[in-house]
């Protein structure tokens, strides 16, 4: 037996005492790493949401807004189809302070069967698409040919694979990075693709509200606006100027995504920071208790010649392993937790939520350890304090 | 006695983990409807936990805690390796039943690995 091994084997004597105070601070651990992959998840979708759109403005059929709220579309991939003339979109480029503009349009497929899911499928126009193609440009260098598609990160497809969309088997020749929001459980085309699939969609009896020809329509205009001109100032415009639509600012989607990710991200450092205060309090308690039930045994120790420092010491160091201890507990707990129901929890949030990455969690669970370790330190430091301070003889004296 | 107790414990805490999985994957984590292949796997090796479990709490055999471990293992593998799931990631199997029979059976290996450890070196003391 030497002092250094002293503390482990106090721990490992007592497991009960041991166990208890290793819950606490796994408990302390876990809520801080899960709370913290879950905030920064929070902030790199909201970030991705914001390097998507791409655009400043977009215009939709009025009607659009009594079938879809467009902050689902973007967030949770709201399956849905709208249309208006590609007339409109001439009229809206008419107006002043338009940079760029482009058209999409959209198509909800069906469900095939019990284990599918609708999906919404996007076709956009290669000559003048400012928003899709940069994205897709990272996976593909060339452009989409006649049929191909890109698939988000969430469509169960893989490139060299088929997917199958109202009976026309489209190659999937690129699968896009993941962003967080509902933009990965589309599939992108373009707009000579999408009029076969509308045509095949109307072959098969499906109502798509579309009069004249499927490849003269739009559901979705974007639009880049002149910096010299105001955003609000352009939507405005095209409100009052082109009937039967509706032009919304892609800001204010951003600030109102951006409000419910701040609300929820406070209310998570707020609970972060309930367990972290309760659990350190505790865990204070608890050193200090056992400081108070140990008397003799350090009154024991000091006999036998151990210094004050030395019996501080070794207190420290007891509360150092079991917070090392409880600190890998819980980052392992909180890792399995998170990892295992990312899907369960973005979908629960509502919210654009993009995991980060191994090195980043990597570095938030070191940092967590340590800041876990750190805090059993301190929490164990008043009772080492007071252990430096006993009179061994009136403990001794006490026959306790 | 203390380990008598030690015992209990490590037996309880399985044993529940192993039964929340058997009735869970027939109620609250139920994959679907259409196919119930997934579903009965997954009840099984709740239940087998759960049986190794209480035979390792009446008789402390070594073998109760390796087979507790080994069902824990298997039960953390079935859903996307040994029984095929849905492809996509927002279908409830992959969402809720999968993770739920990783986290438990990840959490039952463990505790027995732990379980076995420990009645090792109570033996070796005893020697």
């Amino acid at each position: 037996m030497t002092i250094v091994k002293l503390p482990l084997r106090n721990l490992v004597r007592h497991p009960g005492r041991t166990a208890a105070l290793t819950v606490l601070v796994a408990l302390l651990s876990m809520s801080l790493l899960g709370g913290s992959i879950i905030v920064l998840s929070l902030n790199s979708g909201l970030s991705s949401l914001e390097n998507r759109l791409g655009a400043d403005i977009i215009v939709l059929p009025a009607s659009a807004k009594s079938k879809i709220n467009l902050d689902n579309l973007y967030l949770q991939g709201t399956t849905g189809y709208y249309y208006m003339s590609a007339e409109k979109q001439a009229q809206i480029a008419a107006r002043d302070g338009i940079a760029e503009i482009s058209g999409q349009v959209f198509l909800a497929t069906l469900r095939a069967d019990c284990c599918s899911l609708p999906i919404q499928v996007i076709g956009f126009d290669p000559e003048t698409d400012f928003t899709v193609q940069p994205w897709i440009a990272e996976r593909l260098k060339q452009g989409l040919g006649p049929g191909e598609v890109v698939v988000g990160s969430k469509v169960a497809a893989g490139v060299g694979e088929s997917v199958r969309i109202y009976l026309v088997s489209c190659p999937v020749v690129a699968r896009l990075g993941a962003t967080g929001t509902g933009l990965d459980t589309a599939v992108y085309c373009t707009t000579d693709t999408m009029a076969t699939l509308l045509d095949a969609a109307r072959a098969m009896n499906h109502e798509l509200k579309i009069s004249g020809d499927p490849a003269s329509v739009v559901s979705a205009v974007y639009i880049r606006v002149d910096p010299s001109y105001s955003v609000e100032q352009v939507a405005n415009d095209i409100n009052v100027h082109v009937r039967k639509v509706e032009a919304v600012r892609t800001r204010s989607v951003i600030s109102d995504v951006s409000s419910s990710l701040n609300g929820v991200a406070s209310t998570v450092k707020a609970l972060i920071l309930a367990v972290w205060t309760l659990s350190f309090i505790l865990l204070a308690s608890a050193f200090l208790l056992l400081g108070g039930e140990r008397k003799r045994e350090y009154a024991v120790l000091r006999v036998l010649g151990m210094s004050r420092p030395r019996l501080s010491a070794l207190a420290l160091r007891e509360a150092l392993l079991v917070s090392a201890f409880g600190g890998v507990i819980g980052i392992a707990l909180a890792l399995l937790l998170v990892l295992s129901f990312h899907s369960l929890i973005e979908k629960a949030l509502a919210l654009p939520f993009l995991m980060p990455t191994g090195t980043a969690i990597a570095l938030l669970a070191a940092g967590t350890l340590l800041c876990v370790c750190v805090s059993g330190s301190l929490a164990a430091a008043f009772s080492a304090h007071r252990l430096s301070r006993t009179d061994t003889g009136i403990i001794l004296r006490e026959g306790a | 006695m203390k380990m008598k107790k030690g015992t209990i414990w490590f037996g309880l805490v399985i044993g529940l983990l192993g039964l929340t999985l058997a009735v869970g994957t027939q109620t609250f984590l139920k994959p679907c409807t259409h196919d119930e292949t997934l579903a009965k796997w997954i009840t099984a090796e709740g239940g087998l936990i759960a049986v190794f479990a209480g035979v390792g709490m009446l008789q402390p055999h070594w073998a109760a805690q390796a087979l507790s471990a080994l069902a824990g293992i298997i039960t953390a593998l079935t859903p996307g390796t040994l029984v095929k799931i849905c492809a996509s990631e927002q279908m409830r199997c992959r969402m809720i039943t999968r993770p739920a029979a990783i986290v438990i059976g990840t959490i039952t290996a463990a505790l027995a690995i732990w379980w076995f450890i420990l009645k090792l070196k109570s033996r070796k003391r005893e020697q």
